[in-house]
């Protein structure tokens, strides 16, 4: 009944501003009051209405209208509008551009021929399924006009062929009589104006609720239908920040859907698919011989989930009916060895079924939230196998190429709901600590009189950080390996030398990932009359994000955000570093400990000195604690980056005979 | 010394020993063949993938057009060539090119073959032009080999025919080495009788005996090194160049008219220079040089410049109208509206084409050898350069020196020549002082001068004299500027500035990194000059002679005193680079020459101008470290 209450508590703001919705437009003066560049900072065009009215029918079948008014704010917004592009999946949609007028800032109007539209299909990568745009050249923008545009969609967004023969059959959704949306009201453009309309039959009634703010709805019926606006206005661009989550995780939105559970969504997910995963003499060959030798369900499991990421490779070719929600059946990927995700996991299925144990598809959303409401939110596929016990264990065999895990430590916190025979509800993959996806750096230096460095550095990674350590070997080309070594060392001095290194086997599932090396740095201290001052080497190379092992590395460190940061994996890194000096020198003043952040809050940073004769040693650990930081739990993180990054521009000075 | 004649010449004769006799290749060649006899893995440990044949023939038929077929056998040798080079994308123009695939077969290491099922061949619009509507006629197809794992051989046939004869006449050039080594590798270019021009590497050739026809053969070619050296892959890959015409002014006499047609202006173009205040019509009140900058804003930076996945020569240029009037363009439609913009507000530009290599061959005048265009004029005794992808037009030197361009004109010929020589000594000098000022801050005076390079053609001095001064005191503020001379290629300027503090005071110490100007010459170096490579396969060019000079005399207060001071530096050689710091009575000097012949580094030079960058690079040469018992 959540939608009840939400839709009682917006009623009375709704009302006001839904009142304006009908009132006849005069378009110039809206174009006109929309502004100009200054008043919409840092935007290059400002929507002035965006009116969709959806009527849905009793097969779910949806009758799109829309109209956009877009004005021109600057020369870079004019150079993005000259051009319109129109997607479709001709599979599951129909579209048609009902009309383009460029209205002047002139106060004149230009209609725009429509013979002008191209319609080919669009520009793929990786996911071939067929996909079409409609082309627009629009004539010469200037600031101060603007574009509107009219357009008429049926169907939906996801591939699927029907199984009647029925003209209309392909456009009715997969999941036939029911319609789900979210419905953004908040985008990369400042907006004036959005409504949304949406009339359902009265055997659809819809819930639905509001996410990341606020916006005016009303609900209305008659004998026939229900009719739900929603309205907002004056919406400021949303705000784009260094590595923010999909912007479904902080954009006003409203989720909708005529489903009335996940459970229900899990049982047809499990229907739909039954039929995909039979197995063939040929896999069950390559089963066998997967888990020959090995005795226990997890070695097994462990071994055949590997067995596809390291084999399937990601493709997506169009397989016909059911492409898009459906899991290629289990022969084909076989033969073919590609995919995508839900392919992936279609294969893993198939084997591990082969192998005796009860696994399923399931949904999952990779870099955002799933919301309560049980409207289709998913962007992934992945695998879930229930134990005897009846414990689930998920799997992502498109995660896991080069990583020792079944299920990526970059997926922690994730939605996900299974596709089972008796419904599923909404879940979440537990957070990985900080800890688990940790790394260790050990670094034993040597300098001498004249400033040259020599010593050793050992890597010991846990959960992500081993994964990246091993896509480092595995996932380059060949001949890239020893030159991206080097170029790591020479973040310490142009002139640094691995003269040795070693990698663990990244493809041994069993053991933690190594790298050791030994180096050299030449000149790499400066020498005065008896001192010698360096920087301390740990927190340079780190930073220099080897192999993307610190994502932060990069991180923009502004004051205050906005919205979430989104790390994908929390991280310890930790540092034990020791400097010996030359026969007759000594630290001439061990420089302050380095402490930022909170252990509590979502990041810290805390490095403590140590000289004891002639060794000077640093020991200590930054931590990203929050897989997403809020907000307000940005400064922690942000202090201790920034202290991490300062430790690396310290001066360390040694002098002959001690203390200068 | 040109050292790079004798490195080009060992290239050439390198390549000799990979070359093979050949016979003609009118037979198919068997591919079982082929795979059993090719060497194993373990003989290119290396490589992610091995081409173990390839074949190439372009038919040129009586009305100059070609059927371009391509045959490829390519071995997978680990796991990132499964994923990365399985999927390949064949582009065609489909207004007057087919494409036909006979055959996309995987053999897999056991022997059975897989051919690719009819969804693995998936059309789609080119990234490239998919945001311009008078280009998405052009296709491209993603051809996916299936059942692929390492050790599978990747083969693919297919033929992009032309249904239409070009405008211009058929050319290519077609690249002999690659990113990954080649157990063989023909081309052939076969013509209906015409006349063809060829280049090719010296002893890869063998005229089969026809007139108009040429095939090239070469085996066990190692893999191009994947090094960049600051130069196209024209420059140095060993490839074959081919075009029907005999003469540059051939080709300039069947481009003049295609350009001069597309230059018309119209009535759109001629209200846009009189709103603009550009007509040559009316007395304008904008000078020449803005009139010059507004076109080259509207046409570098308001319309989007296209690159064609065919080259950007596959298509006759549009109308100068129909470009003014869109947004999007490709590279030679955009300077025929320059051209034509330009001449509407009065000027006489010119169009250069633009080589793809410094080694310009008259003899194969083949569009395929042009990448690029620029357009001059003369103003006031200065040339006035603009090219299509840029919103500013600048004076002085063409910025594509040591290429060279086809100029079309009206002369007999149709064209002159032009080739800008390489840049000469970029220099930048930097000497500067700072001592305690009365008021208890500090004081900086400073000399600054540089050149072409090193200079960065910048013209707000007040930035420049921020920045420099910022680069010594951190908190500077700039108090006087004297400009003693500015150009777009040469800057001279004196300036006083004063800051409360010399630095940050950290653990009783303060850093104070010496300045390097805002265009250091590690900026002026190939991009990707790496230095930790201790050895080169391949030359690297610079783009002239570097030389950078700092003097700082630093005047240290009472309670301040050297802790650690730069290194000294001297490494003689072609180039050098020298530092020498002193402390005397409280007086800090430090001098620094850094010293770059120009030209190319070869291989076997590299070990010594390493040493020269690293010394140049050192971390400990780099600032000087002061004790600042002031407060203790």
């Amino acid at each position: 009944m959540r939608f009840l209450a939400v839709f009682l508590g917006l009623l009375v703001f709704s009302a006001a501003v839904l009142a304006t919705a009908s009132e006849p437009e005069d378009l110039p003066v809206l174009i006109a009051a929309a502004g100009t560049a200054d008043d919409h900072e840092n935007a290059d065009q400002v929507v002035v209405l965006d009116r969709t009215t959806v009527e849905v029918e009793e097969s779910g079948l949806a009758h799109i209208n829309n109209r956009k008014v877009t004005k021109v704010l600057t020369e870079d917004g004019a150079r993005d509008l000259v051009f319109q592009r129109f997607d479709y999946d001709p599979a599951t949609q129909d579209i048609e551009v009902k009309n383009v007028v460029v209205h002047r800032a002139d106060g004149t109007s230009e209609v725009v021929d429509l013979a002008g539209l191209v319609d080919v299909i669009a520009p793929a990568w990786a996911i071939y399924w067929g996909a079409c745009m409609l082309g627009l050249d629009l004539p010469r923008l200037e600031v101060g006009d603007a574009v509107e545009i009219a357009t008429y969609r049926k169907g939906f967004q996801i591939a699927y062929l029907g199984e009647e023969a029925a003209d209309e059959s392909k456009y009715i959704p997969p999941m036939r009589g029911h319609y789900y949306e979210v419905v953004f009201f908040q985008g990369n453009h400042p907006i004036i104006e959005k409504t949304y309309t949406l009339t359902t039959p009265r055997t659809m009634p819809v819930q639905f609720e509001v996410y990341n703010g606020e916006v005016a709805s009303s609900h209305s019926y008659d004998d026939q239908s229900f009719t739900y606006v929603f309205r907002k206005e004056n919406v400021p661009a949303a705000e784009h920040e260094w590595s923010s989550p999909d912007l479904s995780d902080y954009a006003t939105k409203v989720v909708l859907a005529t489903v009335q559970n996940w459970e229900e969504k899990s049982r047809w997910f499990c229907e739909v698919n039954e039929g995909q995963f039979d197995t063939t003499p040929e896999i069950d060959a390559k089963v066998a011989e997967i888990t020959a030798g090995l005795r226990s369900d997890k070695d097994k499991i462990a071994a055949i989930n590997h067995w596809v990421a390291q084999n399937i490779r990601y493709c997506g070719v169009n397989m016909g009916e059911g492409e898009g929600y459906t899991l290629h059946p289990g022969d084909m990927i076989f033969r073919e060895r590609s995919g995508v995700c839900k392919d992936i996991a279609g294969m893993s299925i198939t084997m591990l079924r082969a192998a005796g144990y009860e696994v399923y598809p399931a949904m999952t959303m990779a870099g955002a939230r799933v919301e309560a409401t049980p409207a289709d939110q998913f962007n992934h596929c992945v695998v879930a196998l229930r134990h005897d016990g009846g414990d689930w264990e998920m799997l992502d065999p498109t995660w896991v190429p080069y990583s020792r895990f079944n299920w990526s430590r970059a997926e922690g916190e994730q939605h996900y709901v299974i596709g089972s025979p008796e419904g599923e509800g909404l879940s979440a993959i537990r957070t990985y600590t900080a800890e688990e996806n940790g790394v260790k750096m050990t670094i034993e230096a040597k300098l001498d009189v004249d400033g040259n460095l020599r010593g050793s550095l050992a890597l010991r990674p846990r959960g992500y950080s081993d994964t990246r350590l091993r896509r480092t070997v595995g996932s380059n080309p060949k001949a890239t390996i020893e030159p991206n070594l080097r170029r790591w060392l020479a973040t310490l001095a142009p002139g640094a030398v691995v003269t040795e290194f070693k990698f663990g086997d990244p493809t041994d599932w069993d053991q933690d990932m190594t790298l050791d090396l030994e180096f050299e740095v030449p000149g790499f201290a400066g020498v005065g009359d008896g001192t010698l001052s360096w920087r301390p080497l740990g927190s340079r190379l780190v930073m220099a994000n080897y192999s993307r092992m610190f994502g932060l590395a990069r991180a923009d460190l502004a004051e205050e955000r906005q919205n979430p940061l989104l790390i994908w994996n929390t991280q310890q890194i930790e540092i034990h570093e020791t400097v010996e000096l030359p026969r007759g020198f000594a630290v001439a003043e061990a420089p302050a400990d380095v402490t930022a952040g909170s252990a509590t809050g979502s990041g810290f940073c805390d490095f403590q000195w140590q000289a004891e004769g002639r060794k000077l040693g640093l020991k200590g650990k930054v931590v990203a604690a929050d897989r997403t930081v809020p907000p307000e739990r940005w400064p922690d993180l942000r202090a201790a980056i920034e202290s991490f990054t300062g430790l690396g521009d310290t001066w360390l000075l040694a002098t002959k005979g001690g203390r200068s | 010394m040109k050292r790079i004649h004798l490195f080009l010449s060992l290239i050439v004769l390198a390549l000799l020993a990979f070359l093979a006799p050949v016979s003609g290749f009118a037979q198919e060649v068997d591919v079982s063949a082929v795979i059993a006899a090719a060497p194993g893995p373990d003989a290119f440990p290396m490589a992610d993938a091995v081409t173990l044949y390839e074949e190439i023939n372009y038919d040129i038929d009586s009305e100059g057009r070609v059927s371009r077929r391509f045959h490829r056998l390519q071995r997978i040798q680990t796991n990132w060539g499964m994923r990365r080079l399985t999927d390949l994308r064949v582009s065609w123009d489909s207004g007057r090119q087919t494409l036909e695939i006979p055959v996309c077969r995987t053999h897999l290491p056991d022997g059975s073959i897989v051919d690719t099922p009819p969804n693995g061949f998936n059309e789609v619009t080119p990234g490239s032009v998919s945001r311009c509507a008078a280009f998405l006629d052009i296709r491209e197809m993603v051809i996916s080999h299936v059942g692929v794992e390492p050790g599978a051989v990747l083969e693919i046939d297919y033929t992009v025919r032309d249904t239409k004869p070009p405008v211009v006449p058929a050319s290519g050039r077609v690249f002999l080495q690659n990113r990954w080594p080649t157990v063989e590798r023909r081309v052939s270019i076969t013509t209906a009788g015409q006349e063809l021009s060829f280049t090719a590497p010296q002893g890869s050739v063998q005229q089969n005996g026809e007139s108009g026809s040429v095939t090239v053969k070469v085996n066990d070619l190692p893999g191009w090194p994947d090094e960049a050296n600051g130069r196209n892959s024209a420059d140095y890959l060993p490839s074959i160049v081919f075009v029907l015409g005999k003469d540059l002014s051939y080709l300039a006499r069947l481009l003049n008219p295609l350009c001069e047609n597309a230059m018309v202006v119209d009535d759109a173009m001629r209200a846009w220079l009189a709103q603009e205040d550009c007509d040559l019509e009316t007395t304008r009140d904008l000078t020449d040089e803005d009139t010059i900058q507004r076109i080259a804003e509207l046409v570098g930076g308001r319309i989007r410049t296209v690159h064609l996945p065919l080259g950007d020569w596959a298509r006759p240029p549009r109308p100068a109208a129909e470009i003014f009037a869109g947004a999007c363009a490709i590279p030679w439609e955009k300077t025929l509206l320059l051209v034509a913009l330009l001449r509407g507000a009065g000027f006489q530009p010119e169009i250069g084409f633009t080589s793809d290599s410094r080694n310009f061959s008259p003899d194969t005048p083949a569009m395929a050898t042009f990448a690029d265009l620029r357009v001059v004029l003369t103003l006031h005794g200065e040339n006035y350069w603009l090219a299509p992808d840029r919103d500013r037009a600048w004076t002085g030197k063409c910025d594509r020196s040591e290429f060279t361009l086809m100029f079309l004109d009206d002369s007999p010929a149709g064209y002159r020549t032009y080739r800008e020589p390489s840049a000469a000594r970029s220099g930048c000098i930097l000497a500067a002082e700072v001592k305690p000022g009365q008021d208890g801050g500090w004081r900086l005076v400073l000399d600054y001068t540089a050149n072409d390079l090193l200079h960065g053609a910048e013209t707000d001095t007040e930035a420049l004299a921020k920045k420099l001064a910022t680069e010594i005191l951190p908190e500077a503020e700039v108090t006087s500027t004297e400009v003693k001379e500015l150009s777009p290629r040469r800057v001279h300027l004196r300036l006083e500035a004063k800051a409360e503090v010399l630095g940050e005071v950290k653990n009783g110490q303060l850093v104070m990194p010496l300045p390097s100007g805002p265009h250091p010459v590690s900026g002026a170096l190939p991009v990707s000059c790496r230095l930790e490579a201790p050895s080169r396969n391949t030359p690297l060019f610079l783009a002239g002679e570097l030389h950078e000079e700092l003097s700082l005399r630093l005047i240290l207060p009472e309670g301040l005193s050297v802790a650690c001071l730069p290194r000294a530096f001297k490494v003689q050689g072609e180039s050098s680079y020298s530092l020498m710091a002193a402390e005397e009575d409280g007086v800090v000097t430090i001098e620094r020459i850094l010293n770059l012949a120009g030209d190319a580094i070869g291989p076997n030079e590299w070990p010594d101008f390493r040493e020269v960058l690293i010394a140049a690079g050192s971390p400990a040469g780099a600032q000087i470290l002061l004790h600042d018992s002031r407060e203790e």
